[in-house]
């Protein structure tokens, strides 16, 4: 169901929807190991000897098919993936926008991405950060190497102490504990998290990242979305691929970011493609645990039957009753099976009609 | 309300009485009962026990809001949550220890007996030293002595348990200390909460 609200959402931005078979390349994220999260792959040997593998990811193969005039697609589709040990099989759902890649087509991704959402629960937050800003910043501190994976680290966990004992230990200046401390806080409305972002940026690489990520901020507010946007430094995923902006969705009572995506021009130039590309991946397999509601009813109507009923006329009534566009489950009195919850039960006799099951 | 994930045992108490002083006491959790969780809904607070190791556990999966967790149990695990305090207490340090005038042959791996095998196996690879984890549950002196291990990788606090059994500190891996850890998505959720009760606490350290 939510799948196709989604498939429908997608569709009215003009989104065409991507397929592909289970079975891709073995080459192909052998190549590209870093934009995978695992380095852990399903392969097999085909009949004719060449390596396969079962797809762990959708948008390389999104990528490696586009003939370097972009386009917009969506996929709903089951990749392989190891998660705590074994091997699991996912249902994502994503959305890439491949081409030259302007403010509106960033916001326009951002936006499917907050009414993605929307879509589970009103409950939800969509975290914003930008990797050329936090890129700019730490270059301007001259971290480089064990330092500035260790700040890294520390701007994921929040961790103001971390920083603090760094400063200590000489790793670095007073000031830029205190520029860091305040990167930290920063978790805001967009628009808010953005004036408090400036005031940290001294120009250069990061004072452009911000005016980007201010431009597409403008685009999104137009399109009435960006209540439930704040800035947070604190997403540093997958820094090697991402490039610009990148997001993660939160909903309330679930324990994970179920959304997740961003800016990733450096793929497709890897593939030799002129192209730059922003999109994001949605775990719904993973969500569905957490919003999977009351269990369906499966029949609308159980009709029990005696060892001595006539079986033709209950094959007649059900006939009938189906054909009224109800579900009907028939079981014999006495026999097992296991519960199956319906909205109604009655017990078949010899002549019943179809207004004695209240129909 | 937030809920608080509380580390049985001594470092538990003196965590439950820095909350108290930070204006979120609730008495209730002083009385000798068989409660699971204690609450004060006046105060928005709820507190629950469970073993240390397990605080992240509860914190990262959300059942928790806060906790607080060993800088040695968050170094071991590596949970995915945001570090927001160091309460200062419960203060000690991961170390390696051996026999007394211990002297490591290059020529070998070296066999490492620990709780702690993450924190062990990164250290050593930080110094390309090829080594030879043993995880043990407990009673991690008893390793070196029996000829089980070379050295052990352990929480030294006074090092009195050390010097009994003829061991010494060897070198410091990092230091130890509680600290106050927060769920990412309570953090998004829940924000004002939170960062009124870590603003209390850090007020009163």
């Amino acid at each position: 169901m939510l799948e196709q609200e989604l498939s429908r959402l997608y569709e009215g931005y003009g989104y065409r929807k991507f397929r592909m078979s289970k079975f891709e390349e073995y080459d192909l994220y052998a190549r590209n190991k870093d934009f995978l999260k695992s380095g852990h792959i399903i392969t097999f040997t085909d009949v004719d000897g060449s390596l396969k593998a079962l797809k762990p990811d959708v948008t390389l193969s999104i990528i490696k098919n586009d003939r370097g005039e972009g386009g917009k697609v969506y996929y709903n589709e089951n990749v392989y993936r190891e998660m705590g040990g074994v091997f699991r099989e996912i249902l994502q759902v994503g959305v890439e926008s491949v081409g030259d890649i302007d403010p509106y087509a960033e916001a326009e991704v951002l936006a499917m991405a907050v009414q993605s959402l929307q879509a589970f629960s009103q409950d939800y937050v969509l975290d914003v950060s930008h990797i050329g800003f936090l890129g700019g910043l730490l270059d301007g501190m001259g971290l480089e190497g064990a330092d500035r994976t260790g700040v890294l680290g520390l701007l994921a966990e929040k961790n103001a102490p971390g920083v603090q004992s760094m400063v200590r230990q000489g790793a670095l200046t007073g000031e830029q504990g205190e520029a860091l401390r305040r990167l930290m806080e920063i978790c805001a409305p967009l628009r808010e998290g953005l004036a408090q972002a400036g005031a940290l940026a001294r120009g250069g690489a990061a004072a452009e990242a911000l005016e980007q990520l201010s431009r597409t901020a403008d685009v999104l507010e137009a399109f009435g979305l960006s209540d439930r946007v704040r800035l947070d430094f604190s997403l540093v995923n997958s820094l090697d691929y991402y490039n610009g902006v990148i997001f993660q969705g939160f909903l309330q009572g679930v324990p994970f970011a179920v959304l997740s995506g961003g800016r990733y021009d450096n793929l497709p130039r890897k593939m030799g493609k002129k192209v730059g590309a922003v999109g994001f991946a949605l775990y719904m397999g993973l969500v569905e645990r957490y919003f999977g509601g009351q269990r369906p009813q499966e029949a609308d109507l159980l009709l029990t039957y005696g060892p001595d009923a006539d079986l033709e006329g209950l094959a007649a009534l059900t006939a009938e009753l189906r054909g009224a566009g109800l579900r009907v489950l028939c079981r014999r009195e006495g026999g097992s099976g296991p519960a199956v919850p319906c909205a109604r039960q009655a017990r078949y006799h010899t002549g019943m009609g179809r207004e004695e099951v209240g129909v | 309300m937030i809920s608080v994930a509380l580390p049985k045992g001594r470092l538990g108490e003196k965590a439950y009485s820095l909350m108290a002083a930070a204006g979120y006491d609730c008495p209730s959790i002083l009385e000798k009962n068989r409660k699971l969780t204690f609450e004060d809904p006046e105060k928005g607070i709820r507190y629950f026990w469970v073993k240390p190791s397990d605080v992240s556990i509860y914190v990262e999966r959300g059942a928790a809001d806060v906790g607080i967790a060993g800088k040695d149990i968050l170094a071991e695990y590596r949970p995915d949550l945001y570090e927001l305090l160091d309460l200062g207490i419960g203060r000690c340090r991961m170390c390696v220890a051996g026999p007394e005038g211990f002297r490591d042959d290059p020529d070998r791996a070296l066999r490492v007996a620990t709780k702690f095998p993450h924190i062990a196996g990164a250290y050593y690879e930080s110094r390309s030293r090829d080594i030879d984890v043993i995880k043990l549950n407990g009673s991690i002196e008893l390793a070196p002595i029996l000829g089980l291990s070379d050295v052990i990788v352990d929480i030294v606090e006074t090092g009195k348990t050390l010097l009994e059994n003829h061991l010494a500190p060897l070198e410091t891996i990092m230091e130890i200390s509680a600290r106050f850890v927060c769920s990412k998505v309570s953090y998004k959720f829940k924000r004002e909460e939170v960062l009124r009760l870590r603003d209390a606490l850090e007020r009163g350290l």
